[in-house]
């Protein structure tokens, strides 16, 4: 949390916290609890397996359903945080996630739980993330939308870091329904009160301004919000129709690709390489760091003072160096270089890219709109995992799709850097419209 | 400690069996400390972000 300087609408003359900071807080702590459980599954495999006498590719097939419904779930949460506000979707969401896990805690048999995680638990899990507080805090904030953005995708990162710890050691001490029962209880009682006593929508309904600023401008003039950008679209299929959402969109295609090969793969290619595990998830921690430093600083001192396009640009070129040096570098060395500079061009684009569309297509429709986004970058991330584990049956070596995801992030590098942001962005055509 | 996927992909199972481990022998504490110790940060976190938030409203509004 940060004082942004400005009495935040409060009227007294003292420096307080602007309350769009609170709102970035309740929904830090709402990510940080979806993604921790969300990315918490494969500790409970062992139990499932052992419990319902079930393979592990039954339940790789469990959670790939589920992926792929997560990533169709999320231009419909997106959408409808367009329409009905982001607080009452994110709530609803945790609601029905907390539900769900229940239901997983109580299932007696495997495909009741598959139900329940495939569907349920998948498709509200959207809702507590990225996607549906794109717009939320996009009305909250425009000058220091990218810091807040990055502040919530950081969540994600230290969600996994404390409750993938505390959910294998509640398996340690109790069991698996335990487990789930503790973490159902954790959204029920902690996070979805949080969402409904902290969120609004908007911060017109509280009497304040985006960023905490005073309601006239110094010669008295009243101010008001910039939330429309020059592309703004009054249903997000007509972002289609222009180049930026089409340049997004590959990018996004991407990232999911390369995030997503190395999320599920990269241990099997560390044993490839004769890395043993240990090194393996060592490498790992030090990937998560990196992730959440450059999430940060990126947020705060740098995603706001220059153009999104070339930070994007800048990500994606490291990203690619990072794939570079798996290739060319010895595995033992290779393995430790690309968790510093790939690990820190990791989530860093998902703040970048949320706070562009935004600025771009307005704020009316960019929960749909960056909801797309999502969905293509997850869709395609599950078919580059079945691809590079193809590739690797064929080629007996993971080199050659390190050397394809090189050359497609030098693609998304080149794509970021031709988007014309200075024509096409709010932050650099101003135009005065009514609030969304 | 654990894959950094973007939004929802499952974490490997084989490094959260090594987390634990290691968390083991770094902490040195059996895991009903810890699980307290993790308990407590989770609870407290929310419950201050709610008290500062009403109390922000409070002062708006006095």
């Amino acid at each position: 949390m940060a004082s942004d300087g400005s009495t935040g609408g409060a009227g007294t003359g003292q420096r307080s916290v602007f309350y769009g900071w609170y709102i970035v807080a309740a929904v830090f702590f709402m990510v940080f609890v979806s993604i921790g459980f969300r990315q918490s599954f494969g500790l409970f495999l062992p139990s499932w397996t052992e419990e319902y006498e079930v393979s592990v590719s039954f339940l790789s097939t469990v959670a790939f359903v589920g992926w792929m419904v997560n990533g169709v779930a999320q231009p419909v949460v997106g959408g409808l945080a367009d329409r009905y506000g982001a607080r009452v979707v994110a709530a609803v969401s945790v609601a029905v996630l907390g539900l769900s896990t229940i239901g997983m805690a109580f299932s007696f048999n495997i495909w009741a739980l598959a139900f329940f995680y495939a569907t349920l638990a998948s498709f509200s899990n959207a809702g507590a993330m990225f996607t549906p507080l794109t717009p939320l805090i996009s009305r909250w904030f425009v000058r220091r939308r990218g810091a807040a953005l990055s502040v919530i995708t950081a969540g994600g990162s230290g969600g996994a870091m404390l409750l993938i710890p505390f959910a294998a050691y509640l398996l340690e001490l109790a069991n698996w329904r335990v487990a789930l029962g503790v973490i159902a209880g954790i959204m029920l009682v902690l996070v979805l009160p949080l969402v409904l006593v902290v969120v609004r929508d908007r911060p017109s309904v509280m009497g304040l301004r985006p960023d905490g600023d005073a309601p006239t401008n110094a010669d008295g003039s009243q101010r008001t919000p910039i939330y429309d950008g020059p592309l703004t679209v009054s249903h997000w299929r007509e972002a289609y129709r222009s180049a930026p959402m089409w340049q997004l969109t590959l990018t996004y295609v991407v990232c999911g690709i390369t995030t997503a090969v190395i999320a599920v793969h990269f241990v099997s290619f560390a044993k490839t390489e004769g890395i043993n595990e240990t090194t393996a998830a060592l490498a790992f921690g030090l990937l998560s760091f990196a992730n959440m430093a450059s999430v940060l600083v990126m947020g705060f001192f740098i995603s706001d003072r220059v153009q999104r396009k070339n930070s994007l640009t800048v990500i994606y070129a490291v990203r690619g160096v990072g794939f570079l040096s798996l290739l060319v570098m010895p595995s033992s060395v290779g393995l430790w270089v690309f968790a510093v500079v790939a690990g820190s061009s990791w989530l860093a684009t998902v703040p970048q890219t949320s706070a562009l569309t935004a600025e771009v297509y307005g704020v009316r429709n960019v929960g749909a709109i960056t909801g797309m986004l999502t969905m293509v970058h997850m869709c395609a991330g599950a078919v580059a995992v079945l691809a590079a584990g193809f590739s690797f049956d064929y080629f007996g070596s993971y080199d050659p799709f390190w050397l394809v995801s090189v050359l497609m992030l030098g693609g998304a590098s080149l794509m970021a850097w031709t988007l014309r942001e200075r024509e096409v962005s709010a932050r650099y055509r101003p135009m005065q419209l009514a609030e969304a | 400690m654990g894959i950094r996927a973007h939004h929802s992909e499952p974490t490997d199972s084989e490094l959260l069996e090594w987390l634990v481990h290691t968390l083991d022998s770094i902490l040195g504490q059996g895991p009903v400390v810890i699980v307290t110790a993790i308990a407590l940060v989770v609870i407290a976190i929310p419950l201050a972000i709610a008290v500062l938030a009403l109390r922000r409203r409070g002062g708006r509004q006095a």
